[in-house]
């Protein structure tokens, strides 16, 4: 009985063929591992940023002298000059 | 890494025509087995991990396109009760020259008459070669009644080939 059932089953599913793997299943996923350095460089790429010594640190952390404020101040004064100067000649040209 | 693809691979080639088959046992007359396979396979694949190797793996695969089945069929309808319980006999093993005799469309026409359930049973205890304990494993229904449905299905095999054999003989 086994064997004669077995046979049934066995033409039964000779008959059927696997479709194409996808590629959901055979794409890559991410390891834990992965997940683990992905995060030591997130945490050490925000140590490199907000460490005393770090350019952002003293960016933020910086202090203009009374004694420069009116230098900037003329430096931005004539940048903004330029930028005005710049664009009424595009301006012009257009026209 | 290789390993594993090459084992994602293997699984969904060999259990793919296999789950098709067994889910035709369990729902027959239901369509697009190949997309509810494949879906099945890949919940098997995600779950890889979990796979404890106590169990074989088609016991486990097997489980796990069970359940997906019965939730699918939860979903649609309340599952009812098909078990053909009330036939009593007594456990009785049929000889094989018995069968010998018989081509497999006989076959077939037998296995057609009896209720999913108890296809599933012969499907996975003669063609998976699953012991009861297994079976139970996969089916969640105790092994005592699986011996009990089980010779019941022999017996109903067993008269309806004999009945063909005769039918047969009266032409």
């Amino acid at each position: 009985m086994q064997t004669t059932i077995k046979n049934y089953y066995d033409l039964e599913v000779s008959k059927i063929k696997a479709p194409p793997l996808p590629t959901i299943i055979t794409k890559k996923t991410i390891r834990p591992w992965e997940n683990i350095l992905l995060a030591s460089i997130a945490i050490f790429s925000m140590v490199i940023v907000y460490m005393p010594g770090s350019y952002n640190s003293r960016i933020r952390n910086l202090t203009i002298s009374p004694n420069n404020r009116e230098t900037i101040k003329k430096d931005i004064t004539r940048v903004f000059q330029q930028i005005d100067l710049y664009y009424s000649e595009k301006g012009d040209l257009n026209d | 890494m290789k390993d594993k693809a090459k084992l994602m691979e293997n699984i969904w080639i060999e259990y793919h025509p296999k789950l098709q088959v067994y889910l035709k046992q369990i729902l027959p007359g239901s369509v697009d087995l190949e997309d509810r396979v494949s879906d099945i396979l890949v919940k098997v694949i995600a779950q890889i991990d979990s796979y404890n190797p106590e169990f074989a793996l088609s016991t486990w695969i097997y489980r796990i396109a069970r359940n997906t089945q019965i939730d699918e069929i939860r979903k649609i309808k309340p599952i009812e009760a098909e078990y053909d319980d009330e036939i009593i006999t007594n456990s009785e093993t049929p000889e094989d020259l018995f069968f010998k005799q018989y081509n497999l469309e006989s076959i077939r026409e037998c296995i057609e008459i009896l209720s999913p359930h108890q296809r599933e049973l012969i499907f996975l205890y003669f063609y998976e070669g699953k012991n009861y304990r297994e079976i139970s494993e996969i089916t969640e229904i105790p092994v005592g009644t699986l011996k009990f449905r089980m010779s019941c299905c022999k017996k109903i095999i067993k008269d309806s080939l004999e009945k063909e054999h005769k039918h047969a003989n009266n032409y």
